[in-house]
């Protein structure tokens, strides 16, 4: 019989870092898990069911809290390990960390692409703005 | 007694409002685990957001964890329990007294 929280914690699993399972998801299921049993133990069903709304909803709080930092934190890696130097990039992407869109990086094993890049115009694909805030045509693969 | 300090240390520690209480609820309790934090901050703190907190204070080394022994009937994931750690108290008495003389009217 599956305890409540199995779930939640399975699809936490799927998409978030281990690091963020042990310190923020695990925290929230075990407490989940142990006030329900208790709860339970005691009869008192309303609580238990109360116990799983509140649970939930503090599940999927942290879960928004993590997903928002961690679309502050992907560009701010990208920028770091540019070796550009001081440009920063125009990003576009899900927010989940594992499904970055990367649309040079897939391109780049597409002889086809290969060939459509050389006779396009490098400004029409993917545009760079440095510090300066000058417009800078760039392309390649990024990192 | 567990000391733990931060990672690296180059500027003044900080502590939010939220943080604060924490702390305080901890060095008056010794441990405690999450959902207890909340029930003892008489709805000052959220379910939704002391874990996040509590994670943050403990990267700045105020706090420290460990995992309780896994509940024996429920078979359930175990408890993390949370403890001030030196540094914290540190922190925390260091905050008071800065408090206390901007602010007399606040001091505890």
């Amino acid at each position: 019989m599956k305890r409540p929280g199995d779930r939640l914690r399975a699809l936490a699993a799927r998409v978030c870092h281990v690091s963020t399972m042990e310190w923020l998801i695990d925290p929230i299921i075990a407490d989940l898990q142990c006030e329900h049993a208790e709860a339970m133990q005691h009869g008192r069903r309303w609580r238990s069911l109360w116990v799983r709304v509140a649970g939930a909803w503090a599940f999927w709080r942290v879960m928004a809290t993590v997903a928002i930092r961690r679309s502050f934190d992907v560009p701010r890696e990208w920028i770091a390990a540019d070796d550009w130097g001081g440009r920063s990039n125009i990003w576009v992407h899900s927010g989940h960390p594992r499904r970055r869109w990367e649309p040079d990086r897939r391109a780049v094993n597409d002889r086809a692409a290969l060939n459509r890049r050389a006779n396009t115009p490098d400004s029409s694909r993917y545009v760079g703005v440095d510090q300066a805030g000058s417009l800078v045509p760039r392309c390649g693969v990024s990192h | 007694m567990i000391v733990v300090m931060p990672r690296r240390l180059d500027r003044i520690p900080s502590l939010p409002p939220k943080e604060t209480l924490i702390l305080q609820l901890l060095v008056q309790d010794k441990e405690m685990y999450g959902l207890e934090l909340v029930a003892a901050s008489k709805r000052r703190l959220k379910r939704g957001t002391v874990y996040v907190t509590l994670g943050r204070m403990e990267k700045k080394g105020y706090i420290t964890s460990r995992l309780e022994d896994p509940p024996p009937s429920a078979g359930g994931l175990p408890r993390r329990i949370y403890e001030a750690t030196a540094f914290g108290r540190r922190v925390l008495a260091a905050w008071d007294q800065v408090a206390a003389r901007l602010v007399p009217e606040l001091a505890r």
